[in-house]
């Protein structure tokens, strides 16, 4: 058959750089499976998972892309490999700033909703009820952070 | 409308200084009777904020440091959320004296126009000295502002504002983490909002060191024009008036 005939001619090194994309991708699909990790921020790891599979398959894209630029076939693969790390931590920090910015505005609004809640808690307290009219009297109600949805998580 | 009309806040951000913030939060309550005191615990691991709500402040503590832009910004969410007219920030270690408010409320009450009036030390001879490399960033921080807000800003790095109205909602969104003081100035101009300086007469710092320390002073200027000079790159965040500026998200 012509697949048997293909994996026959595989290089060893072809071999090992398909099961290592493999290997990445099913490895990202599982933790997906096990919700270690949100199908958002999978992604570019399945691209790569199965980049790196389709490089084992056809070196000679990579080949290409040296003759191209002139660069060697090493040199290719860490330029590409660079590249993509680069990509990668470039999202991370996108990610970070602004789970520091939501930390942020999550850590202002408690403050503020507990300094309201003592206030409530004291009026309680010397009145033995619930004030009718609270003091100072919210012109609007906390603004809250952020769109709904935008950053729910997607279970 | 006379100042004692405005409903004031006046924000006190701080940061462990359970020595200083007693006598602060006493002289805002003599000399402004008329506004509420709000003292924004930054994260103290003193009893800053015992000592403070003793003194007769309202408290907002902060779960965890975030730095003083944020804390001032906490002050400000609570002047927007609850109806102030008036935001006044004032530093928690007893730098600005309680008796120049008035100062700026005069300004606020005689110019409708002003959205945020500033105190500076150096628009008139107030006696203030400083060493000669802080006059120097000082000076340097005042020709570049001066120039990108098109009037002549003499104490860009000055703590000690009244913002009122609409600029409360706009700085309670957009207020700027890093370097909060210069580049609320730029956000402000940029948002058509009209800044105003008013001669104040300052303390020298009591004790404590200033956030801004002799050493990394040039560091410190040079990551502050840098983070200007990005502001004035970004996008405006909306301008006055135009309400829907406010629905906007911001990232900082």
């Amino acid at each position: 058959m012509n697949a048997i005939a293909l994996i026959g001619d595989l290089k060893p090194f072809q071999v090992l750089t398909i099961g290592m994309g493999l290997v990445l991708f099913l490895l990202t699909f599982e933790m997906i499976r096990r919700d270690l990790l949100r199908t958002a921020y999978a992604l570019l790891w399945l691209a790569s998972g199965l980049a790196v599979a389709l490089i084992g398959l056809f070196p000679d894209a990579v080949n290409l892309l040296a003759k191209y630029t002139g660069m060697n076939y090493q040199t290719g693969m860490l330029f590409s490999v660079f590249g993509f790390v680069l990509l990668l931590m470039m999202q991370y920090s996108i990610i970070i700033s602004r789970l520091s910015t939501r930390n942020k505005l999550l850590t202002q609004d408690v403050a503020i909703l507990r300094e309201q809640v003592r206030r409530l808690a004291v009026r309680i307290d010397s009145h033995g009820t619930a004030p009718s009219d609270p003091e100072p009297s919210p012109s609007r109600s906390p603004e809250a952070p952020g769109k709904a949805g935008e950053s729910s998580d997607s279970r | 409308m006379a100042a004692s009309d405005f409903k004031v806040l006046c924000i006190v951000p701080a940061y462990n200084e359970e020595e200083a913030v007693v006598g602060v939060v006493r002289d805002l309550r003599d000399h402004v009777p008329h506004a509420d005191v709000l003292v924004v615990d930054d994260g103290s691991v003193d009893r800053t904020a015992a000592r403070a709500r003793e003194a007769g402040a309202i408290v907002c503590n902060l779960s965890y440091n975030l730095g003083i832009g944020a804390a001032v910004q906490t002050g400000l969410k609570f002047a927007h959320t609850h109806g102030y007219d008036v935001a006044i920030q004032v530093d928690g270690d007893g730098q600005h004296p309680a008796e120049q408010i008035h100062k700026l409320l005069a300004v606020l009450r005689d110019h409708p126009e002003v959205d945020m009036a500033v105190g500076s030390r150096f628009l008139e001879d107030t006696g203030y000295e400083s060493p000669v490399s802080r006059k120097m960033g000082i000076g340097i921080f005042s020709v570049i502002l001066s120039i990108v807000c098109g009037q002549k800003l003499t104490d860009t790095t000055s703590g000690f504002r009244a913002t009122r109205g609409e600029a409360i909602g706009f700085l309670a969104r957009y207020y700027p983490r890093d370097y909060p003081e210069v580049e609320a100035l730029v956000l402000l101009h940029q948002a058509r909002y009209v800044i105003r300086e008013v001669p104040t007469v300052m303390r020298q710092r009591q004790g404590g060191e200033s956030s801004i320390r002799l050493f990394h002073g040039v560091y410190y200027m040079i990551k502050v024009l840098l983070s200007l000079l990005i502001e004035l790159l970004k996008k405006a965040k909306g301008r006055k008036g135009d309400p829907t500026s406010l629905a906007r998200r911001a990232m900082d």
